[in-house]
């Protein structure tokens, strides 16, 4: 445009009206840029007061040094973690709640440790509004804000690593037409990721003694934890849920010896057959491998995996592995399918901490919707998705080909995840089902014979405890897992 | 008496009729005192490091004391005594412990001494060998464990490489897959970490005989073979049963081995009476129920110790 056609079409009213327009447009730019420092201003500052933080494990101390100087810069806190071993963090932290003091102003615990540590934490939501911080607490996926973080009704904690299991499966060898044919012809089915864990059995027998990754070797058909104590219980409570059933009955029986949990735990047994050598002290690092080295077609583990096997350094299934959830069951005519909300990590304030107010500030900051999503996407954390944004952002689903695959399986999971027992002592009630575990597929012990000790020591616990407390506080679990549609499905 | 009549010499000669009245007269109390507050500082850690908890420890083994819980000291007599001798698991890891640590301190004895005999003598390059051979005693024990798992491992681990290359074909034995094995691998360590220990108080112990002893044998007609019955294991006898002791009771505690090497499996074969005290009384906190587990073992050991002393006295009194 010339100016003679400016001159045309602009009149001097009209420039008037311009010029106050884009007067208007400064003074309120100006008020916002006045306004915006005064709201900075108006943040908290702590003046280089430290923040204690009790990480589980080294990748989660990255996920804090991810993050520091944004703390600092936000808050004037200086963010110290400390890593304790995921092993030892019940009983270092529990030691120092026992004796009314914490050397931590933010710990990191398993939410099954919840109930035993609940009495030492202070109530997250007085705090988070005392200082004006808003948690988003609608964004946090529901499982994990309903069964993960609240106690008797408080939220306690705030989930800072999502963990499920999901079923991992190595594409080549399904996509060969021979191993179809062989497949289909041998079980009477079509060769296809499992729907049910007898289908895992069988996939896991077809494919253990032959090379159907190409590479000269013979590989094994399925990895899975059978590592004594809590590690082995994760992977039971996935296929113990998946057969239908549930820790205790409303009167705080046993029902780990049920019809579902013999089955569960047969399967296991049986399964335990096509693993590869060693599996009796498998644990999330060795099932990894021995997916990501191309050793197993089949695997079940924790979600971070997924990332692993996409880091060319560290994968030799770059690009082949496929994601589905844990296979079922079916019941009554009905597949019954659940997600196994196998740990996590979610993060607290101790009531002795020193520094209460700086502390629900770094927590504010390392759960922040947008802060959350940057450290489950860095490989080198290990901490996976705890909310819907991260879950359903545009950089979760480019992070590799087959990611949007993955999200929805994870999506898919958590709706309908299966907590761990979340009463008191629900580390122990875990370590005897990992032992039972253990002791059936080393055969020291048949199935029903490891599960009827098992429930005898889950009576010993329960009665050591106080039935009639444990027996109400299962009860407020029970009830929070029937909400969400998770009951017992007797098998008869 | 004797230890009165000690009093005058040091004290200047008193008047011949006054010596008896003065012989009896006791020391000022700042001069009795002195000793015991010379020893004062020692007996002081000493009661707070080891008599302290040891009473502590014993008074929480008649309490329900539940420190998750916060509990406190409610008096249950001798129910944990009880309830731990009606313990399947505790009953189950004693056996199990007897399983792996006796054989492991009889292979760990008869190495170390084959050890000693063939180091006792001069040779090139004894030195080096001497300190080569005591690296194990040096190493901490959990790396050991750790680094034991990896060589166990089956398809990467080092000792079925070994075995694939000597035997020509592919090894792929799950050590730590089945109870049998599991139980031997871990005696196995312990084995490797205890028999250079005996190595060396043995190679002591027989640096310590005096020539003339064997010259003398010689010199009476005996052969080699009784040389070593009747002279080199009879003084043998006390360095042995010290070594046998201190292996012995540091063997009822291990711990660090079976819970890097197998994590009390496969199927809890491998729990020991350390390991289960351990996850009852620190990891799930039952202080008093764990505290008398560990007073069992406390008991068991002292039996032990105290009876192989007996052995070993009543040999002695024979041969003298």
């Amino acid at each position: 445009m010339t100016a003679c056609e400016w001159n045309n079409v602009v009149d001097r009213r009209d420039f008037l009206r311009l010029v106050a327009g884009a007067s208007a447009l400064g003074v309120a730019a100006d008020w916002q840029a006045t306004a915006r420092p005064a709201r900075a201003a108006a943040k908290k500052n702590f003046g280089g007061k430290t923040v204690r933080v009790a990480a589980s494990a080294e990748y989660y101390a990255v996920a804090f040094r991810m993050f520091r100087e944004q703390v600092e810069q936000e808050y004037g806190l200086k963010v110290a973690p400390e890593v304790i071993p995921s092993q030892e963090a019940y009983q270092r932290v529990m030691l120092e709640f026992a004796s009314r003091a914490s050397s931590y102003d933010l710990v990191m615990f398993s939410p099954q440790w919840l109930a035993d540590f609940a009495p030492h934490l202070e109530p997250l939501k007085p705090l988070a509004e005392a200082a004006g911080l808003n948690l988003h607490l609608d964004d946090v996926l529901p499982a994990f804000r309903d069964m993960y973080s609240t106690w008797a009704g408080t939220l306690y904690a705030m989930p800072f690593d999502g963990d499920l299991h999901i079923l991992y499966y190595n594409t080549a060898a399904f996509s060969q037409p021979e191993s179809q044919k062989r497949f289909r012809d041998k079980y009477g089915y079509p060769l296809a990721p499992p729907q049910t864990w007898e289908q895992y059995r069988d996939l896991a027998e077809f494919f253990t003694g032959w090379d159907w990754f190409g590479d000269g070797q013979k590989h094994y058909g399925a990895a899975d934890g059978y590592r004594p104590g809590r590690t082995g219980f994760w992977w039971f409570m996935g296929r113990f849920a998946n057969y239908g059933g549930v820790y205790f009955d409303e009167e705080m029986r046993p029902l780990i010896n049920s019809p579902n949990g013999v089955k569960a735990l047969q399967n296991m047994v049986d399964i335990f057959a096509f693993a590869p050598p060693g599996s009796t002290n498998f644990g999330y690092t060795e099932v990894e491998n021995a997916l990501v080295k191309g050793d197993v077609a089949l695997s079940t583990n924790w979600t971070s995996v997924a990332r692993v096997a996409e880091d060319p350094n560290r994968s030799k299934v770059m690009g082949k592995i496929g994601y589905a959830m844990l296979p079922g069951t079916m019941i009554g005519g009905k597949l019954h399918r659940v997600g196994s909300l196998a740990s996590g990590w979610s993060l607290a304030i101790p009531k002795y901490s020193a520094n209460k107010e700086g502390a629900v500030h770094a927590l504010e900051l390392y759960t922040r919707p947008d802060v959350s999503l940057k450290i489950s996407l860095n490989p080198g954390t290990g901490v996976d998705y705890t909310r819907r944004s991260s879950v359903e952002s545009r950089d979760a689903g480019a992070a590799w080909p087959s990611a949007p695959k993955f999200l929805e399986v994870v999506k898919a999971s958590v709706d309908v995840g299966f907590p761990a027992p979340l009463v008191p002592g629900a580390e122990e009630y875990m370590k005897v089902g990992g032992d039972a575990l253990a002791a059936a597929v080393a055969k020291t012990k048949g199935v029903k014979q490891a599960l009827d000790d098992a429930a005898r020591e889950w009576d010993r616990i329960t009665d050591r405890l106080g039935r009639d407390a444990q027996k109400q506080l299962w009860k407020a679990q029970y009830d929070a897992m029937k909400r969400r549609g998770l009951t017992y499905k007797p098998l008869g | 008496m004797t230890g009165r009549t000690a009093v005058p010499l040091t004290l200047p000669s008193p008047p011949v009729g006054e010596r008896d009245h003065i012989a009896v007269r006791r020391p000022p109390a700042r001069r009795r005192l002195m000793p015991w507050l010379m020893v004062a500082p020692m007996l002081g850690v000493m009661l707070a490091t080891t008599l302290f908890p040891l009473a502590y420890s014993l008074a929480v083994s008649f309490t329900r004391y539940e420190l998750a819980r916060g509990t406190g000291w409610e008096w249950a007599g001798g129910v944990n005594y009880r309830d731990a001798l009606h313990d399947p698991r505790f009953l189950a890891a004693a056996v199990q412990t007897a399983q792996m640590i006796l054989p492991a301190l009889v292979a760990a004895f008869l190495v170390g001494f084959a050890l000693a005999l063939l180091l006792n003598g001069p040779f090139p390059g004894r030195a080096l060998f001497l300190s080569l051979l005591a690296v194990p005693v040096m190493v901490a024990p959990t790396a050991a464990a750790m680094s034991f798992a990896l060589m166990l491992t089956p398809k990467y681990g080092a000792v079925n490489d070994l075995l694939s290359m000597v035997t020509g074909q592919r090894v792929m034995i799950d050590w730590l897959g089945s109870p049998g094995l599991a139980r031997a691998s871990v005696a196995g360590v312990q084995v490797w970490r205890w028999a250079p220990f005996y190595m060396l108080i043995l190679l002591a112990g027989l640096q310590a005989i005096p020539d003339e002893l064997y010259e003398a044998g010689r010199v009476d007609g005996a052969s080699r073979r009784q040389l070593f019955r009747h002279v080199t294991l009879p003084l043998l006898r006390w360095p042995a049963l010290v070594g046998l002791l201190i292996g012995f009771i540091d063997l009822v505690k291990l711990f660090d081995t079976v819970y890097i090497m197998t994590a009390g499996g496969p199927g809890g074969s491998t729990e020991t009476v350390s390991f289960y005290t351990y996850f009852t009384g620190i990891r799930f906190f039952h202080v008093g129920y764990g505290a008398a587990l560990s007073f069992y073992v406390l008991i068991g050991v002292l039996l032990l110790c105290v009876a192989l002393v007996g052995v070993a006295a009543r040999r002695e009194d024979a041969l003298a």
